[in-house]
């Protein structure tokens, strides 16, 4: 029995996690209609911002948060405006090879800069639990939860509540329209992409003290996205929430009851990309995405 | 009377294919102007053109004095000139107060929001019942409400409608068009797009019959009925049609 609420704990706190990643995948695609492939970049970029801030000048991951996911945020911003831009009405192919060329070359850049040699940031609350009898709560996880809450809390009241969030959810409706109502398209273009990278960066800056760095630790966080996002429903943000417990608890369960589990537990995001698409490619809440 | 909107010569199509061949037509300050046509004949073209969500191969558009073609489309609402799209284009997953809200997202006409809503709530009764549904899951009538609505909220001088009567049921059409009566007689000058000449002429005091992408006829609603020119713009005669 302990070992059914260790997995159940486990999986909840893992869900937060991955909703943080996979949210920001989900809103750029609801609004630019392009699946960012480097989306795991700047997952990579907001650890490295974390792992400097904490090493070089002794800053908690979580008080660096803030500047390393402006940062990227401002960065990838530019980085849309100066080429994402360009292929908007290119054929899909075009734009999935423009993200993933993308994505290559952040990759090496860092491992030209930083080398390929794995890091990791630790945090007086990186070894230490919180002990229901044989229950064991990491306090890292229930903080980098508890960060995921916040920030994702934060996202749904910015486009429920404000003027700009009102404005992305017309855009990604109906971009002429929106046009119509004197909503400048192509900026809110570039904000939703770079709101995507700042809550990529942040999932980067918490994952810091739970996962261990390297340039090129951003691709299978893609993948899990990928899957989330594609799971949820493309488009729909509380889709998006509802795929990443889903995958978490899929993986947490193949981890401790499946032989061998662990490993396995890798390639769970796979089958269940690959089972959706077969069985139910608009997702769990996705409207249908007509592409002709 | 000062003219609002001047268009001369417009040009405009989509990639190669010219749909607009030689557009000219203007709309006075608190005029209601019809463009009638049939089918494919540009009037939608025009819009678009209008709104800029296409740019004109050639021609000029001005706009209170200003070149048109110059500004930005989405700066374009802050001169107060709104489009009621032809299909409604309402956004469907968002409740029907946000909708309008968004009417009212240029910074000219933010400010006193609350007001406007108040007085497009008064003109649509039904929209103020329905301000919390999704505008989607309303009727097609509701719906058309709603994006003239929407319009409204950004305090246009001009409004441009297009095909409000599309789809809509005779009833439906009647509601509509008393409302856009009261609309044209609070000031507000309006080009109007219809296919049901009938209720165009109900609130129209002038009108353009076009056709292939030319204007055809032009002149008051009495002239263009005497003078058989809508008749050959909406059947397609290929004789040369009188101008009025």
């Amino acid at each position: 029995m302990s070992l059914f609420w260790q997995c159940l704990v486990d999986s909840l706190l893992l869900g937060g996690l991955y909703s943080l990643m996979s949210i920001g995948l989900s809103l750029g695609f609801g609004v630019t209609r392009i699946i960012n492939f480097a989306h795991g970049e700047m997952i990579m970029f907001g650890a490295y911002g974390a792992y400097f801030g904490s090493v070089l000048l002794g800053v908690d991951p979580l008080l660096s948060l803030p500047l390393v996911a402006i940062l990227v945020a401002v960065t990838a911003a530019v980085v849309f405006k100066a080429l994402i831009e360009k292929v908007l009405d290119a054929p899909h192919i075009n734009q999935i090879l423009l993200l993933f060329g993308i994505s290559l070359a952040l990759q090496n850049v860092a491992a030209i800069l930083w080398t390929g040699d794995a890091r990791s940031v630790s945090t007086p609350y990186s070894l230490t639990a919180f002990e229901f009898e044989t229950l064991l709560v990491p306090h890292g996880r229930v903080i980098a939860f508890a960060t995921a809450v916040v920030l994702i809390v934060a996202l749904f009241c910015w486009l429920r509540f404000s003027e700009l969030g009102r404005a992305t959810r017309a855009v990604a409706e109906n971009g002429q329209a929106a046009t119509l109502m004197g909503i400048n398209v192509s900026r809110m273009y570039m904000l939703s992409f770079g709101i995507n990278a700042a809550l990529g960066a942040a999932t980067g800056a918490i994952s810091a003290f739970l996962l261990t760095i390297t340039p090129f630790m951003g691709f299978h966080m893609l993948i899990k996205a990928f899957a989330i996002v594609v799971l949820g429903g493309l488009g729909s943000v509380t889709g998006t929430i509802l795929g990443a417990f889903a995958l978490a608890f899929a993986e947490t369960w193949v981890s401790y009851y499946v032989p061998e589990g662990n490993g396995w537990a890798e390639g769970v995001a796979f089958v269940v990309l690959l089972c959706v698409l077969i069985i139910r490619p608009k997702g769990i809440l996705g409207q249908a995405v007509a592409v002709h | 009377m000062t003219t609002l909107l001047n268009v001369e010569g417009l040009r405009a199509g989509y990639q190669d294919s010219i749909v607009l061949q030689d557009i000219s037509l203007s709309v006075n300050q608190g005029e209601v102007v019809a463009l009638l046509g049939a089918n494919g004949s540009g009037k939608t073209t025009t819009m678009r053109a209008l709104t800029g969500l296409i740019r004109p191969f050639g021609g000029k558009i001005t706009f209170a004095g200003q070149d048109l073609l110059a500004v930005e489309p989405h700066k374009r609402v802050d001169l107060g000139i709104a489009l009621c799209p032809e299909g409604r284009q309402v956004f469907p997953n968002i409740s029907v107060e946000e909708n309008l809200f968004l009417g009212s997202f240029c910074k000219r006409s933010r400010p006193d929001r609350k007001q406007t809503l108040d007085s497009v709530y008064s003109l649509f009764p039904k929209l103020a019942e329905r301000r919390e549904q999704k505008a989607g899951l309303m009727s097609g009538g509701e719906q058309q409400m709603l994006a003239v609505g929407r319009a409204l909220m950004s305090k246009p001088t001009m409004l441009l409608l297009d095909e409000p009567s599309l789809g809509l049921s005779p009833k439906m059409v009647q509601i509509l068009f008393g409302a856009i009566g009261q609309v044209a007689r609070s000031g507000i000058s309006i080009l109007l797009v219809e296919q049901n000449a009938q209720a165009a002429f109900a609130v129209a005091s002038r009108g353009y019959a076009i056709s292939m992408g030319r204007v055809t006829a032009s002149g008051t609603i009495t002239e263009l009925t005497k003078s058989g020119a809508l008749q050959s713009s909406f059947l397609g005669s290929h004789q040369p049609a009188a101008t009025a």
